[in-house]
């Protein structure tokens, strides 16, 4: 099997790890901080929530879709190369010229290049570390992202409250820079790694001529299906946590900045220390045991948050949003390429996940500040731990272990 | 599901004002707020209702003249009175898009060919044959347009907002106006940390404080933050809006000083 006969190259892996800093840092300035770029930029708020519904919608529409485009797109690097540049085009529309055309396409392109970036990275992670390296290789990408998560989140906030929030998407544009430039070394070690993948792949994929046939196999695959519930539920309660509890916060103390970045930055920094022990225990004790521990962190953060509100503890207990983090940020794609990482559809199924994320964060956020609104932070709290806990019920019940065997393998 | 419905329609108008905004040019922006108040101005009393006819009237008689400026200080008499009345605006559905447009306001920092707003203003001159009383007011606006643009002030949203000590307390992110038109509340975000944990609320109008010389400076609001954690969080205009009131009987206050 040449996917994991060779060893992954120490430089590929390097260059994988700055790339996977690089983008995290390059997403930080695109998420909720374009509403307050937006205001800056006298727009009201009936646009604003036009802007980010198009860009919510755009992603949402184009996860699958671009898990189908990354399939058929044999160089995944090059896929990763023109994301980037795509996040280049972005964030410099949105700091020359922020007029609602402009930004309405710059977040549709955000949304798109999200998409087709997040499959081509888990693609280029599979083709450098094969199938058996992938756990431990995940992990490694999931450090990285969340220092870069971490580092862009106070590199950028210190920008736009020194600076100007528009300084935030010039300093975006230029850390997509270093990302392409942490591409270079991947170029030819991915092209012809992943020409060997592509060769055992055709070689061991069903019957050709079929493709649909496999498709709907793939998809209509079980463990696939289970683990995008879990997956949905996982988001729909983890998702809005934070956004209620830094709300509350803000509501308590007076300007509470510097917490809501303790409660941002502190859960990366966990990510960072646990990811490849998240990826080595998924080796050692199998994916199950992995999601088991990630989701029952995040029902007793909910109920400690619903229980008290002092911002000491809340920090604290962001701790524990860490380790979901790593869990499932690590076993998300992991568990995806056990099930199709053989397949051609590796990329679909990534997308299929990806949506039913999507989904789950969407819903999730009006539902849970609905609840706040109507009934009280604390039993909204208590209905994402219900959540939460569902989550941990379904993995508990329903989802098989996906770990491959060595032996089973060649099945 | 009606708040989803609500925001579908917000995103529909949202999308068809940003057409209306493309296809006029800037220059007719300032347009929005003159008309505004001298149709107000016109059903307030049967006087100056009198005198905003006569002023259409001379207006449509001669609208090229440049003498007609003269006459203008009427208008701009009309515009500074506070408005009670806004029949007038709701008969003519052109008026709604031009509220409406400070969506687009960031279009106007681009450069503009000075072609099309000409071009504009021919177009312009066709909304009148709807109302007659309405088509004098166009070539006055035009006036008071030009005058507007040069005032940078009318831009509230987006503006800083400092706390007595000069201390940061966010941006004005949305202003609301009550039935009749009048400027009540303005809408505060402060807080937070990119985007993730702002708190929203409102705050009467009458406590912004803006600097008299410098229209770019940020408003003050003279408040302790004691008083803004007190204040409920805004949750947007459908539902009804708990105020940060000047003294607590705030219904019962006088008028708003005009």
């Amino acid at each position: 099997m040449p996917i994991t006969a060779a060893p992954a190259s120490p430089a590929a892996g390097r260059a994988l790890d700055w790339f996977n800093l690089f983008v995290a840092n390059i997403q930080t300035g695109f998420g909720p901080f374009i509403a307050v770029y937006l205001i800056s930029q006298r727009w009201t708020q009936t646009a604003i929530g036009v802007a980010l519904s198009i860009g919510t919608i755009a992603a949402m529409a184009s996860q699958v879709p671009a898990g189908a485009l990354v399939d058929v797109i044999p160089n995944k690097t090059r896929v990763a190369a023109f994301s980037v540049v795509a996040f280049t085009v972005c964030a410099l529309m949105f700091a020359i010229y922020p007029i609602p055309l402009f930004v309405y396409l710059a977040e549709v392109l955000h949304g798109l290049s999200s998409c087709t970036l997040g499959p081509a990275t888990a693609a280029m992670s599979l083709v450098i570390a094969g199938r058996f390296g992938m756990a431990v290789r995940l992990g490694r990408n999931a450090r990285y992202a969340a220092i870069g998560n971490g580092l862009g989140a106070a590199l950028m906030g210190a920008c736009g409250q020194y600076v100007s929030e528009r300084a935030v998407f010039y300093l975006t544009a230029a850390l997509t820079l270093p990302a392409l430039a942490a591409l270079l070394p991947l170029r030819r070690v991915a092209i012809a790694r992943d020409e060997a993948l592509y060769a055992s792949v055709v070689a061991e994929a069903a019957p050709r001529g079929r493709p649909g046939a496999q498709l709907l196999r793939v998809l209509s695959d079980r463990r696939l299906l289970i683990f995008c519930a879990c997956a949905m539920l996982f988001t729909f309660a983890n998702a809005p946590m934070l956004m209620l509890m830094s709300g509350s916060m803000t509501a308590k103390v007076g300007n509470p900045s510097l917490l809501i970045a303790a409660c941002i930055v502190l859960p990366q920094i966990i990510v960072a220390l646990a990811s490849p022990a998240a990826g080595r225990m998924a080796e050692a004790r199998g994916r199950r045991s992995v999601l088991l521990l990630g989701f029952s962190a995040l029902p007793l953060r909910a109920l400690i948050f619903a229980a008290s509100s002092n911002p000491i503890l809340v920090v604290a207990v962001q701790a524990l949003d860490g380790i979901g983090g790593a869990c499932f940020g690590v076993m998300m794609p992991l568990i995806v390429s056990d099930v199709a990482g053989r397949s051609r559809h590796f990329n679909l199924s990534l997308g299929l996940i990806g949506f039913g994320v999507g989904i789950g964060g969407t819903l999730s956020t009006p539902a849970a500040g609905w609840l706040a609104d109507h009934f009280g932070l604390r039993v909204a709290f208590y209905a994402l731990a219900a959540v939460g806990a569902l989550a941990v019920l379904l993995v508990l019940v329903a989802m098989p272990e996906t770990r491959p065997t060595r032996d089973a393998a060649d099945q | 599901m009606t708040s989803l419905r609500h925001r579908l329609n917000v995103a529909m108008l949202t999308l068809w004002t940003l057409s209306a905004c493309h296809s006029l040019p800037p220059s007719q922006l300032p347009e929005t707020a003159p008309a505004s108040n001298a149709a107000p101005g016109s059903g307030a009393a049967p006087g100056s209702g009198a005198v905003s006819g006569s002023d259409a009237a001379s207006g449509s008689e001669a609208p090229s003249q440049p003498s007609q400026g003269t006459t203008q200080p009427g208008v701009s008499s009309n515009a500074a009175q506070p408005s009670t009345d806004e029949q007038p605006s709701t008969d003519d559905v052109p008026n709604t898009a031009p509220v409406r447009i400070p969506a687009c306001l960031p279009t106007d920092n681009g450069p503009k060919p000075a072609a099309k707003r000409k071009a504009k203003a021919v177009v312009h001159s066709q909304p009148p044959p709807t109302a007659p009383v309405v088509e004098p007011l166009p070539t006055a606006v035009a006036d008071t347009g030009v005058k507007r643009v040069t005032v940078p002030e009318t831009s509230v949203l987006g503006r800083k907002v400092q706390g007595p000590r000069g201390d940061d307390l966010g941006r004005v992110v949305d202003v609301l106006a009550d039935a009749q038109g009048r400027v009540r509340i303005a809408i505060i975000e402060f807080g937070g940390f990119l985007g993730v944990g702002n708190r929203r609320i409102a705050v009467d109008w009458s406590l912004l404080k803006f600097h008299p010389h410098d229209a770019d400076a940020p408003v003050v609001l003279d408040v302790s933050r004691d008083k803004l954690q007190e204040t409920p969080e805004y949750k947007g205009s459908g539902s009804p809006v708990a105020f940060m009131a000047p003294e607590i009987a705030a219904s019962a206050r006088p008028n708003t000083p005009h």
